[in-house]
């Protein structure tokens, strides 16, 4: 049977259409692929809850570390109870802040396996542990405009999941 | 002025010149007891044993680095100890382009922790233990390796334990260097110090291991 000069246009056209989905698809599906191979987890594809700092939340990914939103879970400790475990545990750091604030977030991190584990994030203003070495080091408070020390403390026990001092510029 | 004066005077320029320099006072700074090995490492790693530390005044740690040219450029991990922490804490840290720094667990006396840091490609990764804990663009330290060091550091010259007894040494073993060919090798020290007349230690130039300890501590 013979087509029309149009019907062969569109045709033509709808199989071009599909053709060039199929190829987005395959290459959309490369991408999801190398990013599995590498741990990363894209961030558009979470729910990410930001600390207020581009900056910092930028650095966080860089290592892996992503916050999301909490909004299905209740914590079981009030974020009083959670800074308060925040400030024994580092009771000189809390002294030196120069604010201490907690947010209430879901803590993934790509590399070390932890998924989506609800915390209290507790941010202490203005301070970072001492550098610790090498040799020949004369200087003991890194040297950066932004201090931060972050204390991640379980929303179920209270307990100190871990601690990370950022300086930055 | 009347004689007594004068004397009190003297008496108390002396002071002010003298006592510090006494040896009477605790001084802060960084005391280093261990080995380092000169050259563009690609990575360095150790068995390191945790042990218990009856005094911590300031900090207290035992790590691996990779160092750059300049004393503010590193990459370390190991176990310490602030003086507000009441336990060992294992920790990563590195400064370059920026400052990080992550206690991921406790380190317990009496157990000894392998803890590696390792370039490959334009790529850090720390492992504690033999798990991965992160990973680091080479971009983010920003400078080109000098040494890699094997150290026990106290801050406070008097009220820091250093690492170890003298009846029980911390052992700092199995230390390796990694090329930048990406080769891994036994480390073979090039300096070695005690930088305190308390901190001792057994490391030789060529050694690969090393046990030190704090010789106020039996």
């Amino acid at each position: 049977m013979l087509l029309s000069k149009s019907h062969r246009f569109w045709i033509m056209a709808i199989a071009a259409a599909l053709l060039i989905a199929a190829a987005m698809f395959t290459l959309q599906q490369m991408q999801v692929f190398a990013n599995e191979e590498t741990g990363k987890v894209e961030p558009e594809t979470m729910n990410l809850a930001s600390t207020g700092d581009k900056v910092l939340d930028e650095k966080l990914h860089s290592h892996n570390v992503f916050f999301t939103v909490a909004d299905d879970v209740k914590p079981l400790i009030t974020e009083e109870e959670a800074i308060q475990s925040a400030k024994q545990h580092r009771p000189a750091l809390a002294e030196k802040a120069k604010s201490i604030s907690a947010q209430f977030v879901k803590y993934t991190n790509t590399v070390d396996g932890t998924e989506e584990r609800p915390i209290w994030l507790v941010t202490l203003e203005g301070v970072s542990v001492p550098m610790r070495g090498p040799v020949g080091l004369e200087k003991k408070e890194p040297d950066y405009e932004n201090l931060k020390t972050l204390i991640y403390v379980d929303a179920g026990t209270g307990d100190v999941v871990e601690l990370v001092s950022m300086g930055y510029n | 002025m009347s004689k007594l004066k004068r004397m009190m005077f003297c008496l108390a320029v002396c002071c002010v010149f003298l006592l510090p320099t006494s040896g009477a006072f605790a001084a802060t700074g960084f005391y280093f007891n261990g080995g380092l090995q000169t050259g563009n490492y690609y990575g360095a790693s150790g068995n390191i044993e945790c042990d218990e530390l009856e005094d911590v005044g300031n900090d207290v740690s035992v790590w691996v680095m990779v160092a750059g040219q300049s004393s503010t450029e590193y990459i370390q991990a190991g176990w310490g100890r602030h003086w507000d922490q009441s336990r060992n804490y294992h920790f990563y840290q590195y400064n370059g382009d920026e400052f990080y720094h992550r206690e991921t667990g406790v380190a317990s006396p009496g157990s000894t922790y392998s803890y590696k840091v390792e370039r490959t490609g334009n790529t850090w990764s720390i492992y504690i233990d033999g798990s991965i804990e992160d990973t680091v663009s080479h971009s983010d330290l920003g400078w080109t390796a000098g040494s890699a060091q094997f150290f026990g550091e106290v801050h406070d010259s008097e009220a820091d334990q250093s690492p170890g007894t003298v009846s029980d040494p911390v052992t700092s073993g199995y230390l390796r260097v990694k090329s930048s060919s990406g080769t891994w090798s036994d480390a073979s020290f090039t300096n070695t110090y005690e930088d305190l007349p308390h901190q001792r230690n057994n490391a030789d130039e060529g050694d690969d291991n090393y046990e030190q300890w704090d010789n106020r501590y039996s």
